[in-house]
């Protein structure tokens, strides 16, 4: 509990984590830019954040390099200024492994980001892991699809390294867009699971 | 598969933000193995991966050991085939 104040003291706002991320450049920020402009075309539903009677603390738990944050903490930090109801602070995993591993992803990966929704007097309610199960599904169907028209890319379940570089490359190509494409659906997800974490419906 | 003039290829999640790792493995080869075999190959991919193969041989995955390999684990296991190859 004590770790949980003090890292969220110490942690930043999202304006200063998305600098950082562009600041780095790569794959991670175009991710971002991705997200945010997806994000700036979804209409976002949030019953249970909106009826709160006072806003809530929320402690994420993240990397700079990290993709999964890219695509959900600008998710996070709309629904904090849209609703006034969420005060997210971000603070880094790496400096806080006994906050980490009390979130673990199936009991054993240290999976970000790790999106803890607080009470006033900072008990978790509840926390949002990695991404929703129902996105992880999802890109992975999507990626079983593109596996199963390109018959060239072999089998899913196959490295990489044993395609030709220009077959790779294709294949690389084809899942990002397949990723790109359940953008929006990703965004819904991760707007319903918050919300429902602030209903009460998820427990920890 | 003959493995003698095939690269160490490590393939890592590029999001997940194991380049360091990835980068650091290749310096540690590329050294023990000066002129002897190919540079290292890094592969960028996405999806959790963090995989060292040495011509068909998978040497390390994240997804069956878990974790990061040690780079003498590595050098060692390259050494070994080189060795069974020459054989």
């Amino acid at each position: 509990m004590y770790s949980i104040k003090k890292a969220y003291a110490n942690g930043v706002e999202y304006p200063v984590f998305r600098d950082r991320v562009l600041a780095l450049g790569g794959a991670v920020a175009d991710m971002l830019r991705d997200s945010e402009e997806t994000l700036a075309r979804a209409e976002l539903s949030t019953p249970s954040i909106d009826n709160l009677q006072e806003p809530l603390p929320v402690l994420v738990l993240s990397e700079d390099w990290c993709g999964d944050c890219a695509d959900n903490l600008p998710i996070l930090d709309r629904i904090a200024r849209e609703t006034g109801k969420l005060q997210p602070r971000i603070a880094s995993r790496d400096a806080w492994p006994d906050i980490m591993d009390q979130f673990l992803t199936e009991g054993k990966f240290r999976s970000i980001p790790v999106i803890i929704i607080l009470n006033p007097d900072m008990t978790p309610i509840g926390a949002l892991k990695e991404r929703p199960a129902s996105v992880t599904k999802r890109r992975r169907a999507d990626a079983a699809e593109v596996y199963a028209r390109n018959p060239q890319f072999g089998k899913q379940e196959d490295s990489p390294a044993l395609l030709d570089d220009a077959v790779r490359d294709q294949l690389f190509s084809q899942l990002m867009e397949s990723r790109a494409s359940s953008r929006a659906f990703a965004i819904r997800e991760v707007v319903r699971e918050l919300d429902t974490i602030v209903s009460g419906r998820i427990s920890l | 598969m003959s493995v003698n003039n095939s690269p160490v290829v490590i393939v890592y999640c590029e999001e997940c933000g194991y380049e360091p790792f990835a980068r650091s493995l290749a310096d540690a080869v590329n050294e023990h193995f000066e002129g002897t075999i190919p540079e290292t190959k890094l592969i960028p991919w996405h999806d959790g991966s963090f995989e060292v193969r040495y011509g068909s041989e998978l040497l390390h995955s994240m997804m069956v050991q878990g974790g990061f390999p040690e780079h003498q684990e590595i050098i060692s296991a390259v050494c070994r085939l080189r060795s069974d190859n020459a054989g």
